[in-house]
């Protein structure tokens, strides 16, 4: 049955999208081993035109299926027009043969104003959690540093291991700088309260900061900002996380919301995800404060499952998408709209788009 | 995981990971109504297939100052050392 309906799909979305193609180009195929395997998430460019980006498995050759390595990329253009773009592997994660490495990045990499590169590993790092017996790290906050000298090598430092209790555990997709000079980011579990998906795992994931040691040589300082409890509280937060003007972060959870609902949930997740707002701490108080602005609901007509974070539009609108949900026949994901009602009181959302109006059988998908 | 990126004409632009006309996932855009108007006009400017255009992009695009888009695919490419399917690429679209 779904194979016939996927037929029926194709034949719709041929006549409904006929114009407008765009022409693509591969810069870079990757090859698995040493160049790395999967993109982790998006590129992004440095002044001179180059790209960056990460991998989540591939790199080093003897990478076992729970640790997935990884690697960190440069694309350079060519010097005339039409030539290939060349890779060059930054950084090789290598877990395996040094077990307080990265392991496994689940998103893109973001540059400093000095070229540095800083992202997430999912596993890795000296922490001590464990898949299926084997001890896979907690994972890390790295930094990748160009070299000093033209043609020199780029360094990996793993910043931050999260040690998988409340500070946090598995980090997730991209971090966001703050204009101080602070990272921020999501981790998947840990943080202290809820269950999730026990017993397996513990918690129910953290938005952290992550601080640049305050003299030189020094550590970097990991805090968490916020814990999620599940329940009517999110769960399991993406990254690519934004500011607004007034110092005040926002993403989106991939669960929780309200413990009635269940949208793609399993184990002992609940809830079909949320949109949250965190205000900044206040000069006499040390804790920033969650606000759910939305939680989608059971039968995720207007979305559910959001795998990535929002941004602004004008207005202070916040645009974003859900993995799952929408209205019609094969509900599969939405583009969905935020708008702020009594200056951030509530929130009144609005569907810009759902993947199923058009028989189009295409899904925001959650890696 | 992809959300969605403006550009300086206040339009959105995403990639679905699966679907569209070859079934290899989309990158798409939403034109942000005219005056007066409430919808947001959908328009698919690439369908992924197979191996070697890239297959499922999961991430979110950016633009260039030339108003080129570039992302990544999780899968497909010409890269043989992951079996079936390749190992993902980087992708420019130019309109």
């Amino acid at each position: 049955m779904n194979r016939i309906a996927v037929l029926f799909i194709a034949v719709f979305a041929l006549v409904s999208v006929a114009s407008a193609e765009w022409k693509e180009k591969v810069l870079y195929s990757f090859q698995g081993i040493p160049d790395g395997a999967y993109p982790a998430g998006g590129v992004v460019f440095d002044q001179a035109g180059n790209l960056y980006g990460a991998t989540t498995y591939g790199g080093a050759k003897d990478c076992i299926s729970i640790t997935q390595c990884g690697t960190v990329y440069q694309l350079t253009p060519p010097a005339k027009q039409g030539d290939p773009w060349k890779e060059t592997v930054l950084h090789i994660f290598r877990f395996v043969g040094n077990q307080n490495d990265g392991d496994g990045p689940v998103g893109g990499v973001t540059l400093d104003t000095s070229g540095n590169l800083y992202g997430t590993t999912a596993y890795g790092g000296t922490g001590n959690c464990q898949l299926f017996g084997s001890r896979v790290g907690c994972g890390t906050v790295y930094e990748v540093t160009p070299p000093k000298k033209k043609g020199g090598k780029w360094t990996e430092k793993v910043l931050y291991s999260f040690q998988g209790g409340t500070d946090g555990y598995f980090p997730w997709d991209d971090l966001t700088w703050d204009s101080a000079g602070n990272l921020y980011g999501a981790t998947q579990f840990g943080g202290g309260y809820g269950s999730c998906d026990a017993p397996y795992y513990q918690y129910c994931g953290t938005i952290f900061e992550i601080s640049p040691p305050t003299v030189k040589g020094g550590n970097w300082k990991e805090q968490v900002l916020y814990a999620f409890k599940s329940g009517k509280d999110g769960a399991a937060p993406n990254g690519g996380l934004v500011f607004d003007s007034k110092g005040a972060l926002y993403g989106t959870t991939y669960y929780g919301g309200d413990t009635a609902d269940n949208c793609n949930g399993g184990n002992a997740f609940v809830g079909c995800g949320t949109v949250f707002e965190l205000k900044p701490a206040t000069a006499n108080g040390r804790t920033w404060t969650e606000k759910i602005l939305l939680h989608f609901k059971t039968d995720a007509s207007m979305g559910g499952n959001p795998a990535a974070g929002v941004v602004f539009g004008e207005n202070g609108d916040l645009y974003g998408t859900t993995s799952w949900g929408g209205q019609g026949f094969l509900p599969s994901g939405t583009v969905f709209r935020l708008r702020p009602i009594n200056r951030g009181r509530t929130w009144s959302e609005t569907l810009l788009y759902n993947f199923a109006a058009d028989l189009e059988e295409t899904r925001l998908w959650r890696a | 995981m992809a959300g969605v990126i403006f550009n300086s004409k206040g339009s959105l632009y995403g990639t679905a990971s699966i679907g569209g006309s070859a079934f290899g996932g989309t990158v798409f855009q939403l034109a942000a109504p005219n005056a007066g108007e409430l919808v947001w006009s959908y328009t698919v400017f690439y369908s992924f297939s197979k191996a070697p255009d890239g297959t499922a992009p999961q991430a979110d695009l950016i633009f260039d100052r030339a108003g080129n888009l570039y992302s990544t695919t999780l899968y497909g490419g010409t890269g043989t050392g992951c079996g079936y399917g390749g190992c993902g690429t980087v992708f420019e679209l130019q309109p």
